[in-house]
């Protein structure tokens, strides 16, 4: 337990940082860049439909944590992770505090974070954050980008749907028409 | 051996492809059964009666507890037939699921190779390899099965539609 007391590990955007980074995708990789790292949080905080853990704002990209992008900088400065090129990696002591970290999630909490990286960390941009926008309503309040998003969402639904992110529940929902419908539209 | 299908399997085998009988025999050695919900889905719409009928002669429709654990991953909407198919499955480890849809499918194998979880997956290609291989199925109705799914308007991934070819190249071993 030395690391979580050394570097204030208990803090919610700290623990959520450090698990996010030790969570393998479906390209077994690792690493991911800071948008995918806000938007898994924010996921799973969505999968686990509890209080938030952290506070995440609906202006300009919507669903992203002023808190996230600080405790970013400080686990930097620290030595617990590191950027290399776009993306950030655990450091080896990174990687052993995120170990003692993720004693502080129940099993169930932890699944769903897995979730949440196996689904969104290989999207593009433009996916991941179509995907959440979707997803949790709340974050196209005030958001600048979802507007110019809304206009490629059949493209956008189209490939979600045929990457397996969604089902077709889901994207007939978000295309708003019957499900009978959507079949025979993605089938074109 | 025991199938849980899915709606689009169900549609697929029974519906467009019209393969009553060789469905009747298949279930004659195995249990082919349909979650509830999915019954429901099935029906939606026109049916007719001599379907209904046969439906209730092929498939068991099954009552299933759902396993809420499932609910986040479907964004908190039970309305999907897999997530019934999935909760079955999950209950009966020895059983098949059949589905079809990417997300289903790859749900299943998150809950298998991520969390550990004893489930068994298959879809409607995996089914009619099977169907083949027991003799319930001919070589000649299969590549009429194939023309029927590549013709309908009702997606199909390419991926599974290759094995479909495949099976066919292989006389459906």
């Amino acid at each position: 337990m030395a690391l979580i007391a050394d570097y204030g590990l208990d803090s919610p955007p700290r623990r959520l940082l450090l698990v996010a980074l030790s969570l393998k995708d479906r390209a077994n990789q690792k690493k991911m860049d800071i948008l995918h790292v806000h938007k898994v949080v924010r996921y799973y905080e969505y999968l686990r439909a509890g209080p938030p853990e952290v506070d995440f704002s609906n202006y300009d990209m919507g669903g992203v944590s002023y808190e996230i992008h600080e405790n970013t900088q400080t686990l930097e400065e620290y030595g617990l992770i590191e950027k290399q090129g776009k993306y950030y990696v655990l450091t080896d002591k990174g990687e052993r505090a995120s170990k003692e970290v993720r004693n502080a999630f129940t099993n169930e909490d932890l699944q769903r974070f897995a979730f949440s990286k196996y689904q969104l960390n290989d999207l593009s941009t433009d996916e991941v954050m179509y995907f959440m926008y979707m997803m949790v309503p709340e974050t196209q309040q005030s958001s600048t980008h979802f507007a110019s998003l809304e206009k490629k969402k059949e493209a956008l639904i189209r490939s979600l749907y045929e990457k397996g992110r969604i089902n077709s529940v889901t994207a007939s929902k978000w295309l708003g028409i019957s499900e009978k419908e959507f079949s025979s539209w993605v089938s074109k | 051996m025991k199938y849980i299908f899915d709606t689009s399997a169900v549609i697929y085998l029974f519906e467009k492809c019209r393969l009553i009988e060789e469905l009747l025999t298949f279930s004659k050695r195995n249990s082919l059964c349909i979650p509830q919900r999915v019954e429901e889905e099935f029906l939606f719409g026109n049916v007719k009666q001599s379907d209904k009928v046969n439906l209730k002669k092929i498939f068991k429709v099954t009552h299933v507890t759902l396993d809420s654990g499932l609910l986040p991953y479907f964004g908190y909407d039970d309305s999907d037939g897999a997530i019934w198919v999935i909760s079955q499955g999950l209950r009966n480890s020895g059983s098949w699921c059949v589905i079809d849809e990417i997300f289903g499918r790859d749900l299943c194998k998150f809950l298998r190779s991520v969390l550990r979880l004893k489930l068994r997956f298959t879809g409607t290609i995996g089914v009619l390899k099977r169907m083949k291989t027991s003799g319930a199925l001919s070589q000649e109705k299969l590549k009429v099965v194939k023309d029927t799914i590549k013709q309908s308007s009702f997606y199909f991934d390419r991926n599974l539609l290759n094995e479909l070819e495949q099976l066919l190249d292989k006389g459906g071993k």
